[in-house]
């Protein structure tokens, strides 16, 4: 399995244990094939809004920098996992930087599907989405129901809703437990 | 009482949410009233710190994959630093979308309500307003009963700290089209007629012919990031 790893944990002390091991477990996996990015060291901008990934180079992004690996590999992996701590009841900023980054995955035309709104995908097949949420003792459960149903509809979008998953974890340990299960 | 607003928009000024702004700010008046375009994300910690001289705050944004878009993110965390000097100040929340059914921000209009209470803000509300792709383009007729009613709303906020529930509620429209609306727009999909503000701007563009290019499909892009590891 071609796996794609997004690192959005920003730059803090409290997650520098989480992120040796998430690294270590990266490089020592021998079930799948790994490409990990570990976001706040790359130059990725913030979107724009041009819609030039739709509407003038369609599927290609206006802005040039370090998303493009990113991008250029989301339609060829199997899965995403996503990683973030929990800020402000919510993924980190990196994260939703880079996502919002990835729009151009979808068409702009839109059709429903599940009786609702939704944009048509641009590729024939896309991942499906994993993600590792580290939580502390600020985190509620109301603010962990909101993510993953922000995930889920991120998947509804992809048309992948029935096959992803969202894992909490509060400690290393759980790194080592999300991998085993990759 | 002084009103500072925020424009999430990744557009900054030519942006949906800098016309919602104006339709808002002809009912609440531009007395007193300033604005701030989050776009400019060197400039958050200054913006976050002004809020401290005004008492109401508006932040106005798209729905973005979901949620709020990443500058919007990147201003939330900034003023958590500064969350002592903001607290208890009046926010209301206006974001929008380009779909036409609400259900798309309800997820996000919960964040907002999480957001407002771990901040400890005053959270005056959540004014959800679907269907804003093209606003900015649209002849003046076809938006005139929006227009109204953001009007209204700012001018009864500016008047009694309130909105007018008919109004929020107007302009949320539906959850979810009906049956028989989804079938329509399904027949006008089939017939291209739900498409033609994109095609418009593809013709423009000279992309219509290859608007569905899958450009990476098999074709990833070279590497040149330090931060990165794979196992292969």
């Amino acid at each position: 399995m071609k796996i794609l790893i997004l690192n959005g944990i920003p730059e803090d002390d409290k997650y520098l244990d989480y992120e040796k091991e998430i690294e270590k477990a990266v490089s020592a996996n021998t079930t799948s094939e790994i490409d990990y990015f570990r976001l706040r060291d790359m130059n990725i901008n913030y979107c724009r809004g041009c819609w030039d990934c739709w509407v003038k180079t369609p599927g290609k992004c206006g802005i040039k920098d370090d998303h493009e690996m990113i991008l250029s590999r989301t339609p060829n992996v199997d899965m995403i996992l996503y990683i973030s701590p929990v800020i402000l009841g919510y993924e980190s900023s990196i994260l939703k930087t880079c996502k919002d980054r990835s729009i151009g995955t979808a068409h702009p035309y839109i059709t429903i599907h599940k009786g609702e709104q939704h944009h048509i995908q641009r590729y024939d097949s896309m991942p499906d989405i994993s993600v590792m949420l580290i939580t502390d003792e600020d985190t509620t459960e109301e603010q962990i129901d909101l993510i993953s149903t922000t995930y889920f509809r991120n998947a509804l979008n992809l048309r992948k809703d029935d096959t992803s998953k969202f894992v909490t974890i509060n400690n290393i340990g759980g790194v080592k437990d999300v991998f085993d299960r990759l | 009482m002084s009103l500072i607003v925020y424009n999430g928009s990744p557009r900054g000024e030519k942006s949906n949410s800098s016309i919602i702004t104006s339709w808002f700010l002809e009912g609440y008046g531009s007395d007193n009233t300033e604005i701030r375009f989050l776009k400019k994300f060197k400039q958050h910690l200054t913006y976050a710190e002004e809020m401290i001289k005004h008492d109401q705050v508006l932040i106005v944004f798209p729905l973005y994959v979901d949620g709020m878009p990443g500058q919007v993110k990147h201003f939330y965390e900034i003023l958590s630093s500064i969350k002592e000097k903001v607290k208890n100040k009046q926010i209301t929340f206006i974001i929008h979308s380009g779909f036409s059914d609400g259900i798309q921000s309800r997820v996000l209009e919960h964040h907002c309500n999480i957001f407002a209470n771990i901040m400890e803000l005053n959270n005056h509300g959540v004014i959800i307003i679907p269907g804003s792709e093209g606003f900015r383009l649209m002849p003046p007729a076809m938006t005139k009963k929006k227009r109204l009613a953001v009007s209204r709303l700012g001018a009864s906020y500016k008047a009694n700290e309130k909105y007018n529930a008919s109004d929020i509620e107007f302009l949320f429209g539906k959850e979810k089209s009906s049956k028989s609306g989804r079938f329509i727009y399904r027949i006008l999909g089939i017939l291209g007629l739900t498409n033609t503000y994109w095609n418009s701007q593809l013709k423009r563009n000279k992309a219509k012919k290859n608007c569905f290019d899958a450009p990476y499909k098999d074709n990833p892009s070279p590497i040149t990031t330090n931060a990165y590891i794979t196992n292969k």
